[in-house]
């Protein structure tokens, strides 16, 4: 089982980069914030510290963003053909697919693989109150109007929000994809049913939100140089029965890494615990600036 | 900018269609907190009024579905095309490909739930036959303009409906839930302590969000949403500002005029006075508001 560490192109060098040994294998970009984007130059340096080839990561990509995306994968095809690239915007994937179909080994991201499967990335036991009524094939009346016929007791609601398995495998085949990634136990069983596909998974953290509002910057920004780093903030409540944290623009509750003979690739998320944070707050969210 | 409203009732149908919608969208006949048509015939009869004023209708079926529920889904779309539909907003890729696959053809529009963010992600939608795309709320004018360029756009209001998170990519369970049995509000909502310092999750000021508006309508985004709730009377509202706000846009301010004036006037509203958006609220006299 191989092992990686994610890191933003920002934590690379500099003060409070991570020593890269010879051989670690480095997942380079991010997967929620477009302003830590992987650039070519990140990937020569980072191969050059460990000698090995990097991962490239993505995000959700703006038009801008996604230009510099382009420019990244053209000067990879030529310099770096067969770089795996983690995809978590569907944009990517169809102009990878299209444009250098065979060039990049392709890797599902956990941002997609939570896309056909939003349901099991829930906490357990969390759904919706969608109860069926409609008319045709399905029960109309009394307390039959609650599940689908011939289902005693299964609501509606708790079959939606799951893409069916066979559709996921032929998606996989159809885009040539290797790998898939994920943080859900739920998510990482449902793939390891599938032969020959490889499968990663993301520890200490797991995903439960992101957003363009981040907290580092106070808001949406053009432009950002990650001040964020890998700073860890823990989100104290009592109204939630999880420890919530925070780590750029994400939120996260905790993961253990699982055990599982299908178990390809741990990727882990470093984190560097934070003892406080004031708020910034730019003149996009504060209530009193226009 | 045209106006497209979520509804569950004939009864909002017929005030938004009289009251200058220009498009209403609806769920499948299925009881919900967030479409409440329970009889296909009353979806039916709504189309029928929309076609009447020379309005469009949208079938909203912006979950993921189970392969078991593709045919009734296949079969209650083609019943209601039949009837005069004008469309049908889509999030599931595996269902829009079966649609295809049976050769239902209709104009198919993104849910901000298809996380589009950029206009190669609308060339794949495009290719499975989706003609006008949902912005997603998190979609800044200034990264939106090749993908306004490139096909029919609706946007939500920024000021109604600027969520704190992206979708689909929350998943905090809702109040009262597991987990957050104590919960009242939405956790993006709730205050956090961090350290010694107070935490929110940050959301934009009402100014930022009007010029968003402002400057979605000059790039040329031609749909202005209003989601689907189960409190009728918070709706009515949220679609009397939409149109009070359309209406602004339409006069021509300039950017500084429109952005204070939209800004002041949504401070002055009093939406918690309609409760939550979740809670069934006792329907308002929809007709009596009309007269």
């Amino acid at each position: 089982m191989d092992r990686a560490t994610l890191l933003s192109p920002a934590l690379i060098s500099g003060p409070g980069a991570p020593e890269l040994v010879k051989g670690a294998l480095v997942y380079l970009g991010d997967e929620f914030c477009i302003h830590k984007q992987p650039s070519f130059a990140d990937l020569s340096a980072v191969r050059k510290l460990t000698g090995r080839a990097p991962v490239l990561v993505g995000t959700l990509l703006t038009d801008p963003a996604f230009g510099r995306w382009e420019k990244l994968l053209a000067e990879c095809a030529k310099k770096a053909p067969g770089t795996e690239v983690v995809v978590n915007d569907i944009g990517l994937l169809y102009f990878i697919d299209k444009m250098y179909r065979g060039r990049f080994r392709l890797a599902l991201g956990r941002l997609m693989t939570y896309f056909f499967d939003t349901k099991h990335t829930r906490l357990p036991g969390c759904t919706r109150p969608i109860l069926w009524t409609g008319d045709g094939d399905a029960p109309v009346a009394g307390k039959a109007a609650a599940r689908p016929k011939g289902k005693a007791g299964a609501a509606w609601e708790t079959r939606l929000d799951v893409t069916p398995a066979a559709y996921i495998k032929d998606f996989l085949r159809r885009y040539a994809i290797e790998r898939v990634e994920t943080d859900s136990e739920y998510v990482f069983r449902k793939y390891a049913k599938i032969a020959g596909v490889k499968i990663s998974f993301y520890y200490p953290l797991r995903l439960m939100a992101m957003t363009r509002f981040c907290p580092f910057v106070g808001g949406i920004v053009p432009a950002c140089k990650a001040p964020c780093g890998t700073r860890l903030l823990k989100l104290k409540t009592r109204e939630l029965d999880y420890q919530l944290y925070s780590r750029g623009n994400a939120y996260f509750a905790g993961n253990k890494p699982i055990k599982h003979s299908r178990l390809d690739r741990l990727v882990e998320m470093p984190v560097t615990p934070s003892p406080g944070f004031e708020l910034f707050r730019n003149k996009y969210c504060c209530p009193d600036k226009p | 900018m045209r106006i497209t409203i979520g509804i569950k009732s004939l009864k909002e149908a017929d005030y938004f269609l009289h009251n200058g919608a220009d498009e209403i969208y609806f769920g499948p006949a299925v009881s919900s907190h967030r479409a409440a048509f329970s009889k296909e015939q009353e979806i039916v009869s709504s189309i029928k009024l929309a076609k009447k004023l020379r309005k469009k209708t949208l079938l909203a079926l912006n979950e993921i579905y189970a392969r078991e529920q593709y045919g009734f889904l296949l079969a209650h779309a083609r019943r209601l095309a039949g009837n005069g539909l004008d469309g049908v907003v889509v999030r599931d890729i595996a269902l829009l490909e079966y649609f295809n696959k049976m050769k239902f053809r209709s104009d198919f529009v993104s849910s901000i739930m298809c996380s589009c963010f950029n206009s190669r992600a609308m060339e794949f939608y495009r290719d499975l036959g989706v003609t006008r795309f949902t912005l997603h709320s998190q979609i800044m004018p200034e990264d939106a303009a090749k993908m306004v360029a490139l096909s029919e756009t609706i946007m939500f209001v920024p000021c109604l409906f600027l969520e704190e998170n992206i979708v689909p990519f929350c998943f905090f369970t809702y109040p009262g839930g597991p987990g957050a049995r104590r919960l009242k509000v939405r956790p993006c909502k709730i205050g956090f302590k961090c350290g010694g310092h107070d935490y929110r999750m940050l959301e934009s000021n009402l100014y930022f969000q009007a010029g968003l508006l402002y400057d979605f309508h000059k790039l040329g985004v031609g749909w202005l949403k209003i989601a689907r709730q189960l409190n009728t009377e918070k709706l009515v509202s949220e679609f009397e500002i939409t149109r009070f706000l359309n209406l602004l846009l339409e006069k021509g301010l300039d950017r500084k005029g429109f952005v204070k004036a939209a800004a002041e006037f949504i401070a002055r509203v009093d939406f918690n006075k309609y409760g939550s958006s979740y809670l069934i609220k006792p329907g308002t006299d929809l007709r009596a508001r009309r007269s």
